[in-house]
């Protein structure tokens, strides 16, 4: 009976707009990008190692003894990663994903300013390896703000980090530096992998939300 | 907070350091006594320092080694409760030596790839950067290769804008905090040291049953037909616990070769390389390629050989000692006549095949 077939469609139709999920059925949400991001900063954590490793024996020691804890002096602008705990508990998932995309830039421009003339050509290889990687971080961390819909924080003129060594900017000094740059990028890779484990988790229930929705509906 | 001075300094190797470690706007009572001195991560002796005023520490060291690594030796002024105050960077080495050796080849005759040796000591405790710089003889402009460490540390690729029928001049500069120093002057066309990879595809057969002899096969290399010229190749083979390789010269165009006189039962190992000659006409021959993977074949077992050692140790060991190699002879023509007359009747195989491969039935 067409009538019955055309009302019967009709039904259908009217209701579809009650199940909001079914609009989305291709996209699959910001859960997988996230995940992807938290697999990234460990991957990052691990190729970091070695390459830290590598960089404090060619500084040579003390810079590569275990308890090395030189002054912070020229390192006061890099971001810093260790933060209080209830501060971190209580961030908004926007402020966490904006402190992880600036604290990112500001480190690889640094990393990309680590100027070692005399460094092995291996050395330099394992650090352009390294910046393309935290590059594609950077890439995953803005894929997932996007995709929640966060602005990129954009860099305001004049407050672009340089590496900008004072006329008495010695060598040791850098030296220095460049411990203190891997031990915050090594403290940031860790918190990272914290504050997307975080994400993760509470980027999951909406999944539960479709399938009661459909039961609802007798679909 | 203090300063060094020198602020890193750079030094010949056995040379002496006097350095001084002054004290910078600390809070008045603090004085260089009870200040030490480390150099990469060790203390050194209080007897090399000398407090020369409330604020300075000095230092003397004699007769210093190489730095232990390029990016300088780590001398640091420590408070007296080990705190880090100030720092300085020593780099101590020797001037580079004239780099030798330059060696170079073009696959394609557009680009060309040199390799050179460092000279003897300066370049482990310095950075020592190295320079490839080359220009066409009787034009004046020097160039400089870009691309470094393609095969290997010392080498550089110079990939195009290169002229052929004209001779280059190609040598190497090395330069460290101490000094620099040139290598002789290396003339070549590009022509004369063309190469090839080596000839693809080497294939190692056994020749039937022939027990002392192997088969080579390969393909020229592509390039042979891209670039028109010619090409002569060599086989090396050795046996496999050996390091004497054994080398076939003359093998001019033909891609294939049959190694003789090799013994039974044998595990080969085999290489081919090439070389490119009669490029755009000239006599010249080019550079030798690489030689190809080692290629492993082995030649078959004597079985007639194998046989005689057996009842060789049989005898010894008197279990049967009517057996006889004259016995084995005799079976072996039986078996022979036996085997052409039922084949005849089948017409399958070509009369006076060996049949050993075959051997007795196991």
């Amino acid at each position: 009976d067409s009538w019955g077939m055309l009302a019967c469609l009709c039904t259908v139709l009217w209701h579809l707009p009650a199940v909001p999920a079914l609009n989305r059925t291709g996209d699959p949400g910001p859960g997988p990008s996230i995940q992807k991001t938290y697999d990234l900063t460990r991957y990052l954590e691990h190729q970091l190692r070695s390459l830290a490793g590598t960089y404090l024996n060619y500084l040579g020691p003390p810079f590569n003894e275990p308890d090395f804890n030189p002054p912070r002096l020229g390192a006061e602008t890099l971001p810093r990663a260790t933060v209080n705990l209830e501060v971190w508990r209580s961030l908004n998932d926007k402020l966490r994903l904006t402190q992880n995309y600036e604290a990112y830039s500001h480190l690889l421009c640094y990393l990309r300013g680590l100027n070692r003339q005399a460094a092995t050509a291996e050395l330099r290889r394992s650090l352009a390896h390294f910046c393309t990687s935290l590059q594609g971080l950077l890439g995953s961390i803005a894929g997932v703000m996007a995709s929640l819909g966060y602005p990129l924080p954009q860099p305001l003129p004049g407050t672009e980090p340089t590496w900008a060594p004072g006329p008495a900017h010695s060598d040791f000094l850098q030296k220095m530096d460049d411990f203190w740059l891997l031990k915050e990028l090594q403290t940031w890779l860790w918190r990272s992998a914290k504050d997307f484990n975080r994400l993760k988790k509470k980027m999951q229930p909406p999944a539960a939300a479709v399938t009661l929705h459909l039961e609802a509906h007798g679909f | 907070t203090a300063v060094i001075s020198p602020q890193d300094p750079t030094l010949l190797i056995g040379s002496s350091l006097q350095a001084t470690c002054s004290l910078h706007g600390d809070p008045p009572g603090t004085t260089a006594e009870g200040l030490y001195w480390t150099l990469n991560g060790r203390r050194l002796p209080p007897e090399l320092s000398r407090v020369l005023n409330a604020s300075t520490l000095a230092l003397v060291l004699a007769n210093l080694n190489g730095s232990r690594q390029q990016s300088g030796d780590n001398l640091v002024c420590h408070a007296r409760d080990g705190s880090i105050l100030a720092g300085s960077c020593l780099y101590v080495g020797l001037p580079p030596e004239k780099p030798f050796n330059i060696s170079c080849w073009s696959k394609n005759m557009k680009d060309l790839t040199c390799r050179w040796t460092p000279g003897a000591h300066g370049e482990t405790f310095l950075h020592t950067n190295y320079s490839l710089k080359y220009k066409l003889r009787w034009y004046g402009q020097d160039n400089t290769c870009e691309e470094y460490h393609t095969v290997g540390p010392h080498s550089c690729h110079i990939p195009k804008d290169l002229a052929l029928f004209t001779p280059y001049e190609i040598w190497v500069e090395a330069t460290n905090r101490l000094g620099s120093a040139r290598s002789d002057v290396l003339t070549l066309d590009i022509l004369d040291v063309v190469t090839t990879d080596p000839p693809p595809d080497v294939h190692v057969s056994r020749v039937g049953g022939l027990e002392d002899q192997l088969s080579v096969r390969w393909v020229s290399p592509p390039a042979l037909k891209d670039f028109l010229f010619q090409a002569k190749y060599q086989i090396r083979y050795r046996v496999e616990d050996s390091v004497d390789w054994k080398v076939v010269d003359d093998v001019s165009n033909q891609t294939s070769c049959r190694l003789a006189g090799l013994k039974p039962g044998t595990v080969y190992f085999v290489q081919v390389r090439c070389n490119p000659f009669g490029i755009y006409g000239s006599k010249k021959a080019g550079i030798w390629s690489e030689w190809s993977h080692p290629t492993a074949a082995s030649t078959p077992r004597s079985v007639r050989r194998e046989l005689k050692q057996f009842l060789g140790w049989l005898k010894k060991h008197a279990y049967c000692s009517n057996l006889s190699f004259r016995l084995y002879d005799q079976w072996r023509a039986w078996m022979q006549k036996s085997h052409k007359t039922r084949n005849q009747d089948e017409g399958i195989l070509p009369s006076g095949r060996r049949g050993a491969a075959r051997g007795p039935a196991r």
